[in-house]
């Protein structure tokens, strides 16, 4: 039985680097060896399509949510030791689901317990939004991920989400541990300079050492269904990208 | 391009004594610093600090115009455990577009206070870094950057070390912006170079050019 690290990559804010956060580092992680287990909370089914499932008509973790489907049964091999609960038809429906009182926010976490201690990591990229997936979503975890780009739109956002976790650690009794990852990252603009040193001196310990740098080539890769380790293996933003993965497993930060 | 002067951006300071005296005639104007590009800082809450510490940074902003920032407990619906609360839900935002464009374009967007939109500050940008593949497809975007990089001052830097392709566009680019710097009376500093660029400049013998 392993000891499952339940991950949540989480920013309200769109355009942060959300899904090509949670694609580069759970391919990164099974490159490894580690057994990952991928979950696209997102309607917009990015990770899917990022990851090469572009059929929209696969059942995905809608069914598991919502009809009680187990959730092996919309499980899907994707790479070698990586596996993906895709985003399917539907998912968005939670978002508008009124009745079901207390149980509408742990939905995924019920799920859950059955497939704890299969998988060393269980990824989930989540929406840019503040609705229910996202709330379900933190039910379920223990740790968070926070994508951060340098500019100060995201500085503001970084600000209303860390409201937002300690509201629900006040709930939950306990604290998550959060990851900043910084990156979109363009060392030039003195603009991301000062973002980045705002950021280590609120989150010194809890900032990711490795940021990613702006590249073309981590917009194109998913067009193509692949990793930036499969579309472009010697380039510089594969290399970051495994410079973070080790970053995150070691807990190496600032 | 024809430089552009810079214009001076003076500060100015409301005068204490003025404002208690005749609040009236007070001069209420805000003026951005160039000095730093992050302005108030929305974390400032995270150690307990005030939010209108404006001490930390160098505007002067008027009190009465500072709004309010300071992050209320956001009311969240958690079902079945706080179920008294309002069901506050924030409109999701639309995502973003991931297109590089846009974020080349936030780039040459202007900054509160700017006066010349266009205007690039020479300690910002006197540095071009090359991106990892430059080609014709990239032409248009590296246009915009160059041109802007045309409008300052000072001597320019190229950081070549992360290409990975380029072609003849890249190159032609390349020797256009070199010779409008030369013309200008600024030099071009090959900071850091590639082997991609060594050798294509080699092959087509343009190192002269390219003031490699």
């Amino acid at each position: 039985m392993k000891q499952t690290r339940v991950i949540a990559v989480l920013n309200q804010k769109g355009g942060v680097g959300k899904t090509t956060t949670t694609l580069n580092l759970v391919h990164g992680l099974s490159r490894k060896g580690y057994e990952v287990l991928a979950m696209d909370l997102d309607p917009q089914g990015q990770l899917t399509s990022s990851l090469g499932l572009m059929k929209r008509d696969i059942g995905g973790l809608e069914k598991a949510l919502l009809n009680g489907t187990q959730i092996a049964e919309v499980t899907y091999p994707v790479r070698e030791n990586l596996k993906l609960v895709p985003a399917g038809h539907g998912l968005s429906e939670i978002e508008d689901r009124s009745e079901g009182g207390s149980s509408r926010g742990m939905m995924l976490r019920n799920i859950l317990v059955d497939i704890k201690g299969q998988y060393d990591f269980i990824i989930i990229d989540c929406p840019p939004s503040s609705g229910l997936l996202v709330v379900n979503a933190l039910f379920a975890v223990d740790e968070v991920i926070i994508p951060m780009t340098g500019d100060y739109l995201a500085l503001q956002g970084l600000s209303h989400l860390m409201s937002t976790l300690r509201n629900f650690e006040k709930v939950l009794g306990h604290k998550y541990k959060e990851w900043i990852v910084l990156g979109r990252f363009q060392a030039r603009r003195k603009l991301s300079q000062e973002v980045k040193g705002k950021l280590k001196e609120y989150f010194a310990d809890n900032m990711l050492l490795t940021e990613i740098t702006e590249s073309v080539l981590l917009a194109e890769s998913p067009g193509f269904g692949k990793t930036i380790y499969e579309y472009r293996p010697s380039s510089r933003s594969a290399k970051e990208f495994e410079s973070l993965v080790d970053d995150f497993i070691i807990g190496r930060t600032h | 391009m024809a430089a552009m002067k810079k214009k001076s951006v003076k500060k100015k300071s409301v005068n204490k004594k003025t404002a208690s005296k005749s609040p009236c005639k007070q001069k209420l104007s805000v003026s951005i610093s160039h000095d730093h590009k992050l302005g108030h800082d929305p974390l400032a809450w995270l150690s307990g600090e005030e939010i209108q510490s404006l001490s930390k940074i160098n505007d002067t902003v008027d009190p009465m115009t500072f709004k309010e920032t300071k992050i209320e407990n956001e009311k969240i619906h958690v079902p079945g455990i706080e179920a008294e609360k309002n069901i506050d839900q924030p409109v999701a935002l639309e995502e973003m577009t991931k297109d590089i464009d846009d974020v080349k374009a936030s780039e040459t967007g202007s900054l509160p206070g700017d006066e010349d939109k266009t205007q690039r500050t020479n300690e910002d940008d006197d540095m071009l870094i090359l991106p990892e593949i430059f080609g014709i497809a990239q032409a248009e975007d590296m246009h915009g950057e160059l041109s802007s990089l045309l409008a300052v001052s000072g001597d320019i830097e190229i950081d070549a070390s992360t290409i990975e392709t380029l072609d003849a566009s890249a190159l032609q680019l390349l020797i256009a912006f070199i010779k409008e710097c030369k013309s200008s009376g600024r030099n071009v500093i090959w900071k850091k170079s590639s082997a991609k660029i060594d050798s294509a400049a080699s092959l087509l013998n343009i190192g002269t050019l390219l003031e490699l």
